[in-house]
């Protein structure tokens, strides 16, 4: 069983390697960076892998394992053309060059060493006290996960309105990880769920690390990701083994990515990367297509009011776009297919503008954010507030890193902006759906704040003068 | 002058960055005692694996697909949102997928789940309209069908 989810894995993470190689011609020679180089492949690989299944499901329904396996290599052996074939000139990322490393910057790097660990060891009790997660993990996603793999011809049973309660509208890049690895593994094994978990929860630390240490120094990544770690919640989170944890991967990995070739002109291929991940985060969660409507205006944005000659922004904007399509078609078939209206949305009957302009629901939105987000993180103290006030008091603007933080900043205000307006409108129990829900949507852009924030930081081990390094 | 004052920013600066450090690793290890003591005490799974033994007989002989009522005796039927029915219903949906669970006995079959009562079948009626026991499947796990539609 255990060499059969292995190869089930295994594979995923080769298609990602290869591809990340085709489309990110960036040798990122720290060590943090081969992290988010390691972080950024198999979380595409597994991305991908979600949306080969999904599509090959939908073509033959009852999904023999030998398809499945044929498809995998088929994809491998032209992945493996592609780089033989593709030009792999190296693309250089505009960093600052550092000073020499200082006592502090080796005790910072092994404190992020031992938390790393321990937080390894949070996860795994947690995945021991609680093996099929909270929850939603059972009736949302594992549940659809058991549709998939116990399914055959009829997986798509439970596209059916009596159990909506199941949100079978939601997108299935988790579900379909967690069922391929089931039916690699020909068991139901809590590994599989709790391997794709790991993959998002530690992968996003890989990202936020490695981006950081090589956009502002070696010191820089390892605070991020101590900070980042810092939030108990996020942890916890992912050993629940639900999607939040990996929406937060995809989006701030799209970011990452977007900040590193910001100033490269001449990559198309990496910009249709960026795409592929914000497609990806909206084939994870329905609030991942909010996040890939506002990357899409952030772009127009960029397209129309940018400096450059616009030709070249147009051939950027056309790999992004690009990279965008495959997660988009699967998912434009999937919610043709699933004709389960959202709850959301179904639950309106013409109230929308009355809720909207309540001041009571107001009010009770404003006073859950004000509570959720300062006491963020479940530390002894809420981590978020501190981390803005340390960002205030060592932040170092300049027109280069405020234009590398601007996406990731504009994600964060207008999906916060965004959520408050669904929760003033939300047909359901305002209460108990801000209860049940603010804190894991908070946590979708925690990642991305660290990011932000530690883009926007001086840590005070760099000359001050910009530089290239690769 | 520009020397001191930067060597002093620096110093500041630095140690704003270890007591950061420093707080974000208590809150890394609270979570580590939290998980610890958490993972001492009984299963928190308890309830999602109980329903997959529960179920299994069942499973094992009804057909893979198709829409099946669930009813039963855990919490109050009649609150939409009794949290011990509901809990009930979600994991024998869970034990039982890919069979499609609707709550309530609007359908032609229904599946209770009756534990400790030595005859169901009046609460089924309760809860299900004119049913007749079709099958036991032990740990208080039975199959009804509705009687006109037989």
């Amino acid at each position: 069983m255990i060499s059969l989810l292995v190869l089930g894995f295994g594979l995923p993470v080769l298609q990602g390697i290869l591809f990340v190689r085709i489309l990110f011609p960036y040798p990122l020679r720290i060590l943090a960076g081969r992290g988010f180089n390691l972080a950024l492949s198999t979380g595409i690989g597994l991305g991908l892998s979600s949306l080969l299944y999904t599509g090959y499901r939908f073509f033959y329904p009852a999904g023999e394992l030998s398809g499945l396996l044929l498809l995998d290599s088929i994809f491998i052996l032209m992945l493996l053309l592609i780089v033989r074939q593709s030009e792999r000139t190296p693309h250089r990322i505009p960093i600052e060059r550092y000073y020499k490393p200082e006592l502090l910057d080796a005790y910072i790097r092994s404190l992020f060493v031992i938390l790393l660990i321990t937080s390894l060891v949070v996860f795994i009790l947690r995945i021991c006290y609680l093996p099929d997660g909270q929850w939603d993990t059972f009736a949302i996603w594992n549940l659809h996960a058991r549709f998939f793999s116990r399914g055959g011809d009829n997986w798509m049973d439970y596209f059916n309105p009596v159990i909506g309660w199941s949100h079978p509208d939601y997108p299935l890049l988790i579900s379909a990880c967690v069922a391929r690895g089931w039916q690699f593994a020909e068991s139901e094994t809590v590994l599989s769920p709790a391997l794709v978990s790991a993959v998002f929860t530690f992968g996003t630390v890989g990202i936020v690390t490695g981006s950081i240490g090589a956009l502002r120094g070696p010191r820089s990544g390892w605070m991020a990701g101590i900070v980042l770690l810092g939030a108990s919640t996020f942890v916890q989170h992912g050993a629940w083994m639900q999607a939040d944890v990996p929406l937060g991967f995809f989006i701030v990995a799209a970011l990452a990515v977007i900040a590193m070739i910001d100033r490269d002109e001449n990559n198309t291929r990496t910009w249709a990367m960026a795409g592929l991940l914000c497609g990806l985060a909206a084939w994870t969660k329905n609030e991942g297509e909010l996040f890939l409507c506002v990357i899409i205006l952030i772009s127009i944005c960029n397209l129309f009011f940018r400096s450059g000659p616009f030709r070249q922004k147009s051939i950027r904007a056309g790999g992004f776009v690009f990279g965008i399509l495959p997660a988009a078609l699967i998912l434009v078939w999937f919610k043709t297919h699933c004709q389960i209206p959202n709850d959301l949305l179904e639950g309106q009957h013409g109230q929308t503008l009355q809720r909207l302009l309540d001041p009571a629901r107001r009010n009770l939105v404003m006073q859950f954010y004000q509570q959720e987000i300062l006491g963020f993180g479940k530390s002894p103290m809420g981590i978020a507030p501190i981390l803005i006030l340390y960002t205030a008091l060592m932040v170092r603007i300049n027109a280069h890193r405020v234009s590398q933080a601007f996406p990731a900043i504009a994600v964060i205000l207008i999906m916060l902006t965004g959520y408050f307006g669904i929760y003033l409108i939300t047909p359901h129990n305002l209460y108990l759906h801000l209860q049940s829900s603010l804190n894991r949507l908070l946590l979708h852009l925690w990642p991305t704040l660290v990011f932000a924030a530690f883009l926007l930081v001086n840590d005070y081990s760099r000359k001050p003068s910009p530089g290239y390094s690769g | 002058m520009t020397g001191p004052v930067l060597s002093m920013n620096h110093r500041f600066h630095s140690f704003l960055q270890i007591i950061f450090c420093i707080f974000c690793a208590v809150s890394v290890f609270i979570s580590l005692g939290v998980a610890v003591s958490s993972f001492s005490h009984k299963n928190g799974h308890a309830q999602s694996r109980a329903a997959d033994i529960r179920f299994s007989h069942i499973a094992r002989s009804i057909p893979k697909n198709g829409v099946y009522g669930y009813i039963s005796s855990a919490g109050n039927f009649r609150v939409p949102d009794d949290p011990e029915f509901v809990t009930s219903y979600f994991t024998a949906q869970y034990a039982l997928a890919p069979r499609v669970l609707a709550r309530g006995g609007n359908t032609q079959k229904v599946i209770g789940w009756f534990p400790g009562i030595v005859d169901p079948l009046p609460l089924a009626r309760e809860q299900a309209g004119d049913v007749q026991l079709i099958g036991k499947y032990g740990d208080g796990v039975y199959l009804f069908q509705k009687r006109n539609e037989r």
